[in-house]
């Protein structure tokens, strides 16, 4: 301790924080605005769990419609060749934040693929779906952004949505040949997994050999059907997201009030103490002043 | 008794000479393992109708025509076009859906997948009922009511709307009529949601 020598034995900041110790009024103030905090992390608790119930009630049909939609690409096996070169990248998120890590799980893994995709050769585009992906993603990666939708979040989703959204992707011009849709899968109220999924484009499922063992199928019919596909798994990947962020924002606002509490019981007890320590300061003060004038 | 003396004759006879085999009756193999039960999953983004159920037979409107699907049909994928699918439960029942638009997906396994866009069961359509609130504008709207032939909506302000016509034929042939039928309680009109209805043009009957 005395190595250094007697030069720096002794240290003292001159620039160090020195705090007073607090006033009534400021533990006051402090105390109402948690107080306020707490009241409204506690309501918007209330409204996304009415919410999340309406989600989950409305994901079950959805995973079966969307299980249905995905048997094709899972049970005929397809992948696109490797020499394709186009990708895209379709992340579903929502507009609104106070949900936990929803936005910055997928945000994560769309900067992880894009640059294993841009290491491997390919050319990579990405979608948005809600403005928090578009936030996240804009300062590093702002080149390769092609759609970004807002206004999502607010109502719960529904398949018109979802084919607004397809509608918009196959008028883009970009001819992707693959591309995956990444987005929160619901497990459970308090966990979800980051998830993906594939599409492929119109001629990488025509072009594939497994499709042969499908009779009958015209070019015309198989545009349909693929156009029809794209807008179910977006559907699907949106109730998903959805139920997803409710229950990450219940599971936040529900921490945030908890923790809200402790810091009121905190203030509480430091106000009281504050509070007898200034009574005590002033029946010293008159006793002193009695005391003089004796 | 009877047995042990086979027995006792049968080991003192069984070294010399082989066992004759007891004469076997003569029968055809056994039929081969029925064909896979169908797994059919039938489902709108709001409402799942069945899940892996086992059925025994599906009719679908395509756009290449309608045709039945029972286990074990070929595997092929199609697009609905707007019709009814029939489903015909293993006890022989027929359940009708109305669907207005979808796919069909058959797979090698005999699993079937047909999703729609919307369906619905017969009960829930509404034919030629009036709406408290139709969707559209409101000035294409006004004067019109059902017209009693056809369905359609014909317009009130010509002379013998209210009339009964002949069976079949629609007196009014040279008003412009909307075909178009109704979802219950929904303010829905399929004619809106498949494509091409919903235009004014000649009714067709």
């Amino acid at each position: 301790m005395f190595a250094r020598g007697v030069a720096v034995a002794l240290y003292q900041p001159q620039w160090g924080q020195v705090r007073n110790m607090a006033t009534l009024k400021d533990i006051t103030r402090r105390l109402k605005s948690i107080k306020n905090i707490q009241k409204i992390t506690k309501s918007m608790k209330m409204v996304s769990a009415a919410k999340y119930a309406r989600a989950e009630r409305e994901l079950k049909p959805a995973r079966v419609y969307g299980t249905g939609a995905l048997a094709l690409y899972e049970k005929a096996e397809i992948k696109a060749p490797e020499d394709k070169k186009k990708h895209l990248l379709i992340g579903v998120s929502s507009d609104r934040g106070l949900c936990g890590a929803i936005h910055t799980s997928i945000a994560k893994t769309l900067k992880n693929e894009i640059t294993n995709l841009t290491n491997a050769g390919k050319e990579v585009m990405v979608v948005g779906v809600g403005d928090k992906i578009r936030g996240l993603l804009q300062r590093t990666h702002g080149n390769y952004f092609l759609l970004t939708f807002k206004e999502v979040g607010r109502r719960p989703p529904s398949f018109g949505d979802a084919s607004i959204i397809a509608l918009e992707l196959l008028n883009s011009g970009y001819e992707f040949d693959e591309g995956s849709v990444i987005y929160n899968r619901f497990r459970s109220v308090i966990s979800y997994k980051t998830d993906e999924k594939p599409i492929f484009s119109f001629e990488t499922v025509a072009g594939s050999e497994s499709l042969s063992i499908y009779d009958d199928i015209d070019a015309d019919v198989l545009r349909n059907y693929q156009e029809f596909t794209l807008a179910n798994i977006l559907y699907y990947s949106l109730k998903e997201s959805t139920t997803s962020e409710q229950s990450a924002r219940m599971t936040a606002m529900d921490n945030a009030s908890k923790n809200a509490s402790e810091m009121i019981d905190k203030l509480t007890l430091t106000f009281n103490r504050t509070r007898q320590a200034v009574i005590t300061k002033e029946l010293i003060e008159i006793i002193s002043g009695a005391a003089a004038l004796d | 008794m009877f047995c042990a003396r086979r027995l006792l004759l049968l080991r003192a006879a069984a070294r010399p000479a082989l066992p004759v085999p007891p004469p076997r009756a003569r029968g055809y193999a056994e039929a081969a393992a029925g064909p896979t039960p169908m797994a059919f999953t039938f489902a709108s983004p709001t409402q799942v109708f069945y899940n892996g159920a086992n059925v025994k037979q599906v009719d679908v409107p395509t756009l290449t025509g309608s045709f039945g699907i029972l286990a074990s049909h070929v595997p092929t994928l199609q697009v609905l076009k707007p019709g009814v699918v029939t489903v015909y439960a293993e006890d022989g029942t027929a359940t009708k859906y109305f669907v207005s638009s979808g796919s069909v997906t058959v797979h090698a396994d005999s699993t079937v997948q047909v999703l729609a866009e919307e369906a619905v069961t017969m009960d829930m359509l509404d034919l030629a009922v009036s709406y408290p609130a139709p969707r559209g504008p409101a000035a294409s709207w006004r004067g019109f009511a059902p017209c009693p032939s056809c369905v359609g909506w014909a317009s009130q302000e010509l002379p013998g709307a209210a009339e009964s016509p002949d069976q079949g034929l629609c007196p009014h042939p040279e008003l412009l009529h909307r075909p178009l039928i109704g979802i219950k309680g929904s303010g829905l009109l399929l004619s809106e949601l498949s494509a091409g209805c919903g235009e004014r043009k000649p009714c067709s009957r």
